[in-house]
Formats: C-alpha cells, sequence, structure tokens
C-alpha cells in the first residue's frame, strides 16, 4: 500500500473532510519529521497523507485574556523563540528548544508533537506541568483535554481518528510562578531525554500554593506523584522538601528499560532530576539544561 | 613553489562539498536503469524452506523476483564472494546464517514499487539455533553457522616471543583483566548504493567503494569474467570509515542486471547499511607480568574477535590486530593469539582504527590500574616501557623510526599534565588520562600510478585512490605537483575507473597518502626521465645534467635556456607522455604461517596518542569531555590543516565508540539499525577544545605517514583513564555510559570503604 | 526477551485450570485476538493484532497448548508473521497456577516473546513494554470472565479489547479474512503443524 493520495486542505473543516475520506487510511502530516521517518522505517504506511501544514488557522501564536494560544502547526522553533512563550511559560520555550537538534526543530511542529505522544518528547511533560490545554477539533466538534491527559500509552492519545490537535493554550499564572524543565541525556546531544522533569510551582507569600512535576521518557505516559506534592502545599520549597518529592517520585514511577538506561538506573535518575529540577527553583536559579 | 607538500592546498570542492552540489555515486543514473531491492532474512539463523515469489511478481511494475536458486542455475556464477574466504554467497542459497542476510532480489521499473512488492515475497524458513556472542560460538556445542567450520574458527594467528610463561611466574606482581567492545557501525553519511549494467558480456559498475580494483576482481571472480571485463567506478564517496572496504552489494546488482538485461540500480536503506557490515565486537583477555619498579617483563593476550557470519575481511584483520595487540611497549616475553569467531550477527570489516581500538582500550586501561597499584604516574610508566629506536618488536623485526618519547612529551604539555585538574563544582569530578597506540599498515600492499603530460601542459595523474571526503585527491595531486616542480593547479585528478586507473590494493589502512603517494611520485620521476630523454634527444642536450623547474627543462649553468615540456610534446609529435610509477611491498602477514608469525609485518609503523581531560558528574555517572588532544606521528605532512582536521575527526569520532555508540541485539537481531537509536557523536558532543599535533621527522626525505586513523584507538582508553583519574572508577566495558560510570563509581567507592575500614582496624 | 508478571485470579485452581484449556474464553481474554480456528489436538490457528500508536500488525500464526502438567502448568506456544512489516513474532507463555486458601489462584506468568523484522526495530523498550501491557490486560480480563462462571465469553461476546480497538478500524473484517486464509495456506496444504518443529530456543548454547 502506497501513498495514493496527498491533499493540502486550506483549513480546518477541510482537512477532516479530507480525513474523512479516507478514515482507515489517512494519517495527518504537519512538519513530517515523525510520520517520514516511521514511513522510511516502513512501520507505517498511510494510503494518504493530509497535510495541514499550510492551514493559516493552525499556525502562530497569539496571547488573548493572559492566555497564550499556540496554533498547532507552530514549529518547536518559533515556539522556543517566541518571547510570549518565553515570558509566560519559560519552562515550555525550554522544552522545545530542547527537542532533536536545529533542523527537526523548524520542522516539527508543537501539535504534531503532542499528537505523535513519543513517550521520551520533551515539551508534553513541560506543558502538562504548567498546565496547558490541547483544543481539538473533529467532525463532532471541538474540545479541550488538558495536555496531561492527552497521551494514554506508546505513541497513544485520546485523539479520534479524524479529530486534530488545533492549538495549545497556556493559562495565566495565578500569582507568582517559577518553573523548569530539565533534560537528561544519558548519549549523544541529540538523544531523546533518559529522563525529563518539569517542574512548576505557584508561591503566595513565599509558600507554595501550587506546584506540579512531571516526569516524561520513563514510562508509557507521563508520569507525576500527586501525594508528593500535596506535601508541599503551604510549604517553603527548601532543599529538605526538595529532597522528600524526590525520593517520594522515585519511589512512586515504575520507570521502563530502553536504550537510554535500565528501569533501575532511571529511578536513580528520577530522584536526581526532580530534586535538581525543584532545587533550582528553589533558588530561581533558571531553567538551565543538566 | 607554492601548494607543495608542507603547505595548504584546499579542496577544489570544498565549496560545492558545502553547498550540497557536489556529486556522489548516490547520484550517478544511467538511461534506462530499474531498480533493486533486497529481501532479508528477519532471523538470525534459518533453512530458507522456500521462496514464493508469485505473488510479488503480480505487484505493479515488478520485473523479476530472484532467489538463490536463480543463482545457483546458472553454471557461469560462483555464487559466493569473499577474499580470502569466498564464504558469502551473493543471495541466501541453503540457510540465512544472520537478521539481513539477503534472501532475494525485486528489480522493478521504480524503487518504490520494488519497495512496495518486498512483503510479497513469501520466504518459508525453518528456524536453527543462534549465536550472538563470539565467546559462546567458539566453545564446544556452539550453533554452527558454516558447515565447513564447525568451530565456528574464521581464523587463528599466533605471535610467541620469549618465553612468557616463565617470565609470567618471575615477575612480581601479574595483572589480569577482561575487556569487552561491543558491536558497533560505520554509518557512513552516503549509504552502499551501486549501478550495474552488462554489454557484450562485460560488466561495468559505478558503486560507492573504497577499493574499486577489489571489486572489480571480486566480480569477475562471481562472474567468471576474464580479467579486466568488470569495471568499476566511483565518483565522490560520501564517507567509508571501513565500511565500503570490499566487495558488499555489487554482485547483487550485477546478477539482478544480468537477470533482467537492464542497468539496475540498488541504493541501501540506512537500516540495511546497519545489516550490511559492522564493527567486530571483541573481547580481550589481557594478563601482564610486572617488576615492582614498574618493568614490564611479560604479556599474554588473548583476543577473539566477532567476526559476524561472514569473513569479510577478517581472516586477515585477525593477524593484523595480532601485530598490534602488544602495544608500544618493549615487552621481552610475549604470547598474544587472536580469534576471528563466526557468529549469527551482521558481517564485520574494518573500523577506522582497525582492530587496534579494541586492544588500545585493553592495554592501555591496564596499564593505568598497573601504575596506580605501583603508586606510580601513568605517564612515567609508559615511558618506562616504551619502545624506542632499535628495539625489537615481537614479531623479531628491528623497529625504525619511533617517536612515543615525543609523543608522551607532546600530550603531557597539550594536557599540562602535571598540572591537577581545575577544581570541578561539589558533585563533579575532573581528571586527566592518555592513551598512546602502535599500528601496521596494510603489508604486503601495491599501489600503481600513471601521470600524463598531454598537450595543453595538463598534468593528469590515474589513480585508483577512493576521494571519500578525506582529501586523497587534493593530497596527492599536492605530492604531484611537488614531484613535478609545478603548480597544482596543473595537476588534474580523476575518480578511478578501473578501466583507465591502474591498480590500487585499498583505499583504507591508512596507506594511501604513502603509498599512493610513492607511486605518484615515481610516477613523475618517470614522466621527468622520458622528458629528459626527449630533450637530449630533440635538442641535443646529451650529457648535460638537465633539472625541471615550472614545466620547462634547464640545462645546469645554463639558466637562459628554458624548454617547456609542451614544447617537447609538440616538436616530437606527441599529443601526450605518461610516466608509471608503482609502489609495492611483497612480504608481510598474510605470506607467513598464521600459528607463528615471524618477521617484518609492516612498512612502516603507525603512531598515535591521545589525551583527554573530563568531568564526571557522580550522581548520574555522565562524562563530559571538556578537551582533548590527538597526536600522531606523520613523518612529513603533506597539509597541515588536512592533519589537523583527520586528527579532530579521530576525536570526534573516536569519542562515539566510547562514550555511546554500541549496536543492540535482542533475540538475534538488531534492535537499533536506526539513528533515533543508534547515536553517533552531534555536533554538540564535540569538546570545546581539541587539539592536534602533527610530529614530523628532521629528515626531509623521511616517509609521509597516512593520518586518517592514528590517534582514534588512543581516544577510548584517554577518556577512560580520565574518568579512573577523576573517580577511581574502573571500566572494562565500551561503551561508557553514564550508567556504568555510575556503577563503578558506587563499586570503587564501597570497595574504597572496605580498604579503609580494614586500615583502620 | 523474557515478560514475567504475576497476578491473582479470584477463582480456585480446578476452576482456573478449566479456563485455560478453554481456548474460545482465553482467546477471548487476549487483546487483539481474532479468528481462532481449532486445526488439530490443542492446536490452533490466530490472528493477534497488535497496535503500537500508529504502527499497526497483524501477526497471523499458529498456537499450540500443552496441558501436560495441568493444573498446575500451562504452556502456550505460538508464532506468527505480519506480511506488511515483514515481522515475526513467537511466544511462549508459561503460567503456573498456584492455589490461595482455595478460592483463589495465584498466576504466575512468563512470556518468553521474540520478536522480529521492522517491528523489532521499534525499539526493545517500547516493545516489552506494550508486551507486558497484553498479559497485564490478559489479568484483568481472565478476572472478569472467571467472574462470568457460567458464561462462556467467545471472542464476539468480549468487550471490545482496547489494544485492538484501534487495529479492527484499520484492517476491517476484510483483512482479517483474508490473513486468515493466507494463514490456512502456509500450515494448511503446505505443512502439517504436528510436524513443526519446537521453537528453537534463544539460541546461545547452554
Amino acid at each position: 500500500m502506497s501513498v495514493q493520495r496527498f491533499v493540502e486542505p486550506q483549513t480546518v473543516a477541510d482537512a477532516w473532510r479530507d480525513l474523512a475520506e479516507d478514515p482507515w487510511g489517512a494519517k495527518v502530516i504537519a512538519g513530517g519529521t515523525a510520520v517520514v521517518l516511521m514511513m522510511r522505517q516502513r512501520l507505517l504506511a498511510p494510503s494518504s497523507l493530509v497535510s495541514i501544514r499550510g492551514i493559516p488557522a493552525l499556525r502562530g501564536i497569539a496571547t488573548a485574556d493572559g492566555v497564550v494560544r499556540i496554533g498547532a502547526t507552530t514549529t518547536l522553533s518559533e515556539v522556543a523563540s517566541s518571547p510570549e512563550v518565553r515570558r509566560h511559560a519559560p519552562s515550555v520555550a525550554r522544552a522545545c528548544a530542547l527537542v532533536g537538534n536545529p533542523r527537526v526543530r523548524n520542522a516539527a511542529t508543537l501539535g504534531g508533537n503532542l499528537a505523535e505522544a513519543d513517550y521520551a518528547s520533551d515539551p508534553p511533560a513541560a506543558l502538562a506541568a504548567v498546565g496547558a490545554r490541547c483544543t481539538i477539533v473533529g467532525p463532532d466538534g471541538q474540545r479541550t483535554v488538558p495536555v496531561a491527559e492527552l497521551i494514554t500509552g506508546f505513541y497513544e492519545t485520546v485523539l479520534a481518528p479524524a479529530e486534530l490537535v488545533e492549538s495549545i493554550e497556556l493559562p495565566a499564572p495565578a500569582g507568582e510562578r517559577r518553573e523548569v524543565y530539565l533534560k537528561y541525556r544519558s548519549r549523544s546531544s541529540e538523544d531523546r531525554a533518559c529522563v525529563g522533569v518539569a517542574a512548576r510551582i505557584d508561591l503566595d507569600r513565599g509558600r507554595v500554593a501550587d506546584a506540579d512535576v512531571v516526569v516524561g521518557a520513563v514510562a508509557s505516559t507521563l508520569q507525576r506523584a500527586p501525594e508528593a506534592l500535596a506535601e508541599l502545599r503551604g510549604r517553603r520549597l527548601d532543599a529538605e522538601a526538595a529532597g522528600s518529592v524526590a525520593r517520594a517520585y522515585a519511589a512512586a514511577i515504575e520507570p521502563m528499560h530502553d536504550g537510554r538506561g535500565s528501569a533501575s538506573y532511571r529511578r536513580k535518575m528520577i530522584q536526581v532530576f526532580v530534586r535538581r529540577a525543584l532545587l533550582q527553583i528553589t533558588d530561581e536559579a533558571g531553567g538551565e539544561d543538566a | 613553489m607554492p601548494d607543495t607538500v608542507g603547505t595548504d592546498f584546499r579542496h577544489r570542492d570544498a565549496e560545492r562539498r558545502v553547498l550540497g552540489t557536489l556529486e556522489f555515486v548516490l547520484d550517478h543514473k544511467v538511461e534506462g536503469m530499474v531498480h533493486a531491492k533486497a529481501v532479508r532474512s528477519p532471523l538470525p539463523h534459518a533453512r530458507v524452506v522456500a521462496v514464493h515469489t508469485e505473488d510479488a511478481l503480480a505487484m505493479p511494475g515488478v520485473i523479476a523476483v530472484l532467489t538463490g536458486q536463480d543463482l545457483t542455475a546458472n553454471p557461469d556464477i560462483d555464487p559466493c564472494f569473499g577474499k580470502p574466504r569466498a564464504d558469502q554467497p551473493v543471495l541466501a542459497i541453503d540457510k540465512v546464517r544472520y537478521a539481513g542476510d539477503p534472501v532475494a532480489i525485486v528489480v522493478a521499473e521504480t524503487e518504490h514499487q520494488a519497495w512496495e512488492a518486498l512483503p510479497y515475497v513469501d520466504v518459508e524458513y525453518d528456524e536453527l539455533p543462534y549465536v550472538v556472542d563470539a565467546v559462546q560460538a567458539a566453545r564446544p556445542g556452539a550453533p554452527v553457522v558454516h558447515d565447513d567450520r564447525p568451530d565456528n574458527n574464521v581464523a587463528t594467528w599466533r605471535l610467541r616471543h620469549g618465553d612468557c610463561d616463565s617470565a609470567m611466574a618471575k615477575a612480581d606482581r601479574v595483572y589480569s583483566d577482561t575487556y569487552y567492545s561491543p558491536p558497533a557501525s560505520h554509518v557512513p553519511m552516503e549509504p552502499m548504493v551501486c549501478v550495474a549494467q552488462w554489454s557484450e558480456g562485460q560488466l561495468e559498475v559505478w558503486t560507492s567503494a573504497q577499493a574499486p580494483h577489489a571489486v572489480r576482481q571480486g566480480l569477475e571472480k562471481v562472474f567468471g569474467l576474464p580479467a579486466g571485463h568488470a569495471r568499476v567506478h566511483t565518483l565522490n564517496v560520501g564517507g567509508g570509515y571501513g565500511a565500503k572496504g570490499q566487495v558488499k552489494i555489487e554482485p547483487m546488482v550485477g546478477f539482478a542486471s544480468l537477470a533482467v538485461g537492464r542497468p539496475v540500480r540498488m541504493e541501501l536503506s540506512r537500516d540495511e547499511v546497519f545489516q550490511t557490515i559492522g564493527k567486530h565486537a571483541t573481547t580481550v583477555e589481557l594478563t601482564t607480568g610486572v617488576m615492582n619498579d614498574g618493568t614490564f617483563v611479560a604479556r599474554r593476550m588473548h583476543v577473539n574477535y566477532n567476526a559476524g557470519a561472514y569473513a569479510v575481511t577478517s581472516v586477515v584483520g585477525a593477524g593484523q590486530g595480532l601485530t598490534r595487540a602488544n602495544g608500544p611497549y618493549a615487552i621481552p616475553n610475549v604470547a598474544i593469539d587472536t580469534v576471528a569467531t563466526y557468529t549469527n550477527t551482521v558481517p564485520c570489516g574494518p573500523f577506522r582504527g582497525a582492530m587496534t581500538s579494541q586492544l588500545a582500550f585493553a592495554y592501555e586501561s591496564q596499564i593505568d590500574d598497573i601504575a596506580r597499584d605501583l603508586q606510580m604516574d601513568p605517564l612515567a610508566l609508559r615511558r618506562k616501557n616504551l619502545l624506542r629506536e632499535t628495539d625489537v618488536y615481537p614479531t623479531g623485526e628491528t623497529l625504525h623510526d619511533l617517536h612515543y618519547d615525543e609523543l608522551l612529551d607532546d600530550l603531557a604539555a597539550a594536557i599540562d599534565w602535571t598540572a591537577p585538574p581545575a577544581p570541578a563544582e561539589p558533585g563533579r569530578a575532573r581528571g586527566k588520562g592518555l592513551g598512546i597506540i602502535i599500528k601496521n599498515t596494510l603489508t604486503p600492499s601495491r599501489s600503481e600510478a600513471v601521470v600524463r603530460l598531454e598537450a595543453d601542459g595538463t598534468l593528469r595523474i590515474f589513480s585508483s585512490s577512493v576521494e571519500m571526503g578525506q582529501g586523497a585527491n587534493p593530497t596527492l595531486a599536492q605530492i604531484a605537483a611537488d614531484r613535478l616542480g609545478v603548480p597544482v593547479d596543473r595537476v588534474a585528478l580523476g575518480f578511478p575507473d578501473t578501466a583507465v586507473t591502474p591498480f590500487d590494493t585499498t583505499t583504507s589502512s591508512s596507506r594511501t597518502t604513502f603509498s599512493m603517494g610513492a607511486a605518484i611520485s615515481s610516477a613523475a620521476e618517470d614522466l621527468q626521465a622520458r622528458l629528459t630523454a626527449l630533450a637530449d634527444e630533440l635538442h641535443g642536450l646529451g650529457g648535460m645534467q638537465l633539472n625541471h623547474d615550472d614545466g620547462q627543462v634547464t640545462p645546469a649553468g645554463r639558466p637562459e635556456v628554458r624548454i617547456a615540456w609542451t614544447d617537447l610534446l609538440e616538436k616530437a609529435g606527441l599529443t601526450e607522455l605518461e610516466g608509471h610509477g608503482v609502489f609495492q611491498t611483497d612480504y608481510g602477514i598474510t605470506l607467513m604461517d598464521p600459528l607463528d608469525v615471524k618477521g617484518p609485518v609492516s612498512v612502516h609503523w603507525h603512531q598515535g596518542a591521545a589525551a583527554a581531560e573530563v568531568e564526571v558528574d557522580l550522581e548520574t555517572g555522565k562524562v563530559d569531555v571538556l578537551r582533548m588532544h590527538a597526536s600522531c606521528y606523520a613523518g612529513r605532512v603533506v597539509s597541515p590543516l588536512r592533519v589537523e582536521q583527520q586528527n579532530q575527526g579521530c576525536a570526534v569520532f573516536g569519542l562515539g565508540p566510547t562514550l555511546f555508540e554500541e549496536l543492540h541485539y535482542q533475540d538475534g537481531t538488531l534492535s537499533n539499525p536506526n539513528l533515533s537509536d543508534y547515536m553517533i557523536p552531534s555536533i554538540v558532543d564535540v569538546p570545546a577544545t581539541i587539539t592536534s599535533t602533527a610530529l614530523e621527522s628532521d629528515d626531509p626525505q623521511a616517509e609521509l605517514h597516512g593520518v586518517g586513523e592514528m590517534a582514534l584507538p588512543a581516544v577510548s582508553p584517554a577518556v577512560s583513564n580520565a574518568i579512573f583519574a577523576a573517580t577511581g572508577a574502573r571500566i572494562t566495558t565500551l561503551p561508557l555510559t553514564p550508567e556504568r560510570v555510575l556503577q563503578a563509581i558506587e563499586e570503587a567507592s564501597t570497595a574504597r570503604g572496605r580498604t579503609e575500614l580494614g586500615a583502620q582496624r | 526477551m523474557l515478560i514475567e508478571q504475576r497476578f491473582t485470579l479470584d477463582a480456585p485452581r480446578d476452576e482456573v485450570a478449566k479456563f485455560f484449556l478453554d481456548i474460545d474464553r482465553v482467546a477471548g481474554c487476549i487483546p487483539g485476538v481474532e479468528g481462532v480456528e481449532e486445526v488439530g489436538p490443542h492446536q490452533y490457528t490466530a490472528v493477534l493484532a497488535i497496535r503500537l500508536g500508529p504502527i499497526r500488525a497483524a501477526f497471523a500464526g499458529a498456537l499450540e497448548l500443552d496441558d501436560r502438567e495441568a493444573p498446575g502448568r500451562f504452556v502456550a506456544t505460538g508464532e506468527g508473521r505480519d506480511k506488511a512489516t515483514g515481522s515475526l513474532a513467537k511466544v511462549t507463555f508459561t503460567a503456573d497456577l498456584e492455589d490461595v486458601s482455595g478460592l483463589q489462584t495465584e498466576v504466575a506468568a512468563v512470556a518468553d516473546l521474540s520478536l522480529r523484522g521492522r517491528m523489532a526495530q521499534f525499539g526493545t523498550g517500547v516493545v516489552r513494554a506494550a508486551a507486558g501491557e497484553i498479559v497485564r490486560e490478559f489479568a484483568a480480563r481472565a478476572n472478569d470472565a472467571l467472574d462470568q462462571r457460567s458464561e462462556v465469553p467467545g471472542t464476539a461476546a468480549a468487550p471490545a479489547p482496547t489494544s485492538s480497538r484501534g487495529l479492527l478500524r484499520v484492517v476491517g473484517r476484510g483483512l482479517v479474512d483474508s490473513l486468515l486464509r493466507t494463514l490456512r495456506g502456509w500450515f494448511g496444504p503446505r505443512r502439517d503443524p504436528a510436524d513443526r518443529r519446537e521453537p528453537a530456543d534463544g539460541g546461545a548454547p547452554r
């Protein structure tokens, strides 16, 4: 089965129609960095490709009522360098800047990144930690899903066949916010993460009002340990608290084994990088890469 | 004279290379060509019960589906290739021996159609037990890869020098360790690609290969052709590193073209490149006997190279390893055995720093352990045992032109050896390490060259050396210009074409600058001699000493008389004049008894060195290489810039297998034959500082040494020793992944804890 | 690769043993199993549909059940291939049944899975995790099935399997049928499943 049809709809509605014409064999393509690779590896053989890159409504970054809205086909480079995203959610900009290499980031799109649901990719964890939501459109209308709930398994999402990610919204922080994304690579500097940790705290008079720590790349889905986070509430985030959350995360997550590390090594690294991530926002040292 | 040896002459195609407009073999097209794809075995070892081709033949555009039966049905075809052991069938005949072994070829009008039809070739297999590990494969009872080799032995080589057993018994201390290097892949940017066509019983191919004449000979043997009836072209080759050194896909493509009667092209996909050739996984058992003052008195080594499913170059390669295993040390009693072993894995061939990196990782790691145990400085311990001028090597030959003392001086200066590393932040540790290596060059071997003077004054070089990005062409042009005394822009150098360019063994083993350089020099001299004779004859200058300068002949002492070479040609009624040159060595390891290697094995010895400073994250085990220094003895440098680039290339290329490159086998098949899961260093992995030294001889007539792989085998031990210096963690398995480093750090600190506890008692 | 999992079924061991001998019930609990057909005593053909994100594969092949050590142990061996990706899968599934207080049964399941071909290049970690998911899902469904003691939940009656849903959506009945035809072609006239060799083990000599 080869690609019989390649279409470039100009509107989102046309895109659904194109998808509906070949519901079993159509595949959405935006930047192509994932789909084309899998096709070349012969793991994927779609009969039609619906390119959404040319749909103007899906591209660009805009702020309204404190919410930054990122169109699905905005490239990772564009997200990483956007002043709005860097101001509003620096950890998201950072995570996008750490994906692959410049060639990949200039082509890959944020919506595509989420829809691919690669367990080892960086943006999902960072987006989830800042409470980003994903607007999904399809023949049955529009719905909004938190990024934290989008990915359901290895390369699996809640998206139905003709549904598309339309945009990603970054809600406005309630008060003083600190956030960081740390990517730990165990091999080449262009590798995916062995462990990726996104941490975010909202402060109220120096005490933690709300916190989230999301660990990516260690299992089929994003990992959190809500009990450990609950303990942070009302406390000052200090080294001791960071260490205790890190230990709780390492104990709670069942990490996987792959070429980037064994399960037991990953468990250790979860502890190291959750602690380091929290320490960075304790000192406000900024989201430097590990 | 500008542009001569010792100055930088830029690659003529530098701009086109950078802009991406340079033509590679990959870009070559032939009118009317059709396309082939191989059906490859998914199983590591299986009998081929049947290959059903009907469904695939019914697919659109499919012209033919060829199997091992078609191959054996043709009485003119010798179905197996490989030298010296022809053990690799063009297509699987009775069984497949590794996952990736070609079983059938689909030929179709377009590449896409061939690709689409692949799943429709229905192959029935009867799976056999398989073996991946060479140590297991060498044990009795292991699955047998080739029925005529029930012990899976590809080759055994033996070197004996002095009396190892008794010296070992008398040594004050004996150190015994086992080191393992995993299988790895060359990852040339350009995949193997070949276009073949037949015309009147002659086969012509364009192929991305490092040894055009070896491919020609291989094709002539497979297709039963007289010498010269196969013709091999290479163009710019997009990287080789040893992966393209021998016959690869050319027989498959030649066979497909023969069968369909049209030109056929085959380009491997990336996973197929991974499945075509790899680096030998190697287990090195190393025992060294040392006196308390640090003097090495005995060395025993057993090296098992995992050859994969077919011998390729492993027969000779294991012998090359034998002569390099001793290391650059004067050890009076040595017993070395190297074996190559068949397994059900991807066949292996030379990998930049061939057969040597695995050995250097062992002997240069162990020497630092010995130094620590003796509380000696690792550099001082090396110096104490160095091979020096007129020392006798275990092969029995007396060595000359050795420069290890200077190499150590150079490393020490470059890495500021005596100064402690700059303090690291808490939780991190820094250390410095170094390594030195010895490596023979392919001996015996032969290079031939022709230098032709054309009527317009162009000096055209005919050489079968392959330009694969290493700068062979500008280097050889420079050597020719230097020897002829003309500006380099008068020298023209094309691509190998075995019908036109004379024989050369191979573009590998760091031999081109030396061997082809010598052949071209000799061809240039021959041309000058002919021009001298012509001048004599035409101008009656008999008896006078004639000098050649800038394309002119001048009698000594009469500078006013200048006769242009082109005028000589014209006057003689010639359109061209050729000089011929040959460089050949007729001794070496392939002519010796493998079980009793004795005598000279290399025309000269390659001497390389590297130093590294690293910083280790003690919590994660992640290693940052802060700086690297790569150093080699170059004899005379042709182009300082290209030597520096080769040294830098060695440093970066060497970091891959040191830190993360590794092929993974799961269920007997490669689980990471792609560039998402098999990592090679990216530009971001390059250390902030890479320095380079090329030591030169004082002798203006010193031999040119190839430098393409000299520093490379020293990289892994230099980095590993730096980690050892920083943390006390010794890792005996490559790559030095953070996980291994962290585990070794934890073990080292437990051991220290025990020692300290013991000391307190 | 070995995938090990322990789970407890809320039924006495004899009942669990009976369940393991009922191929239709067992098959109904394995996500993605389709079109089971008996071709001999304890010998079956079937299609196992696997979905790994966008990648779909349908492994068509043969299954053999060994109950010689029943009720303490059941061993199932199967192998199949997916034509589209050119992949081969082979599995030996061993379930050790241990009685817990007469009311429950603890199952120690070991799946020795080997996967070859293009699917195997997807990364060991993902394949292992996905295979583990199948075993977990099996445990959950087996418990459900044993709950409905009197009923026999055949393939059709089984709740829509989460992992195969995607596949069925894509391949539809037609492809499964054609795979089954192919399968009969392979294992019917050409080779008698009863004559088939024991699958070779890990290959490394002992």
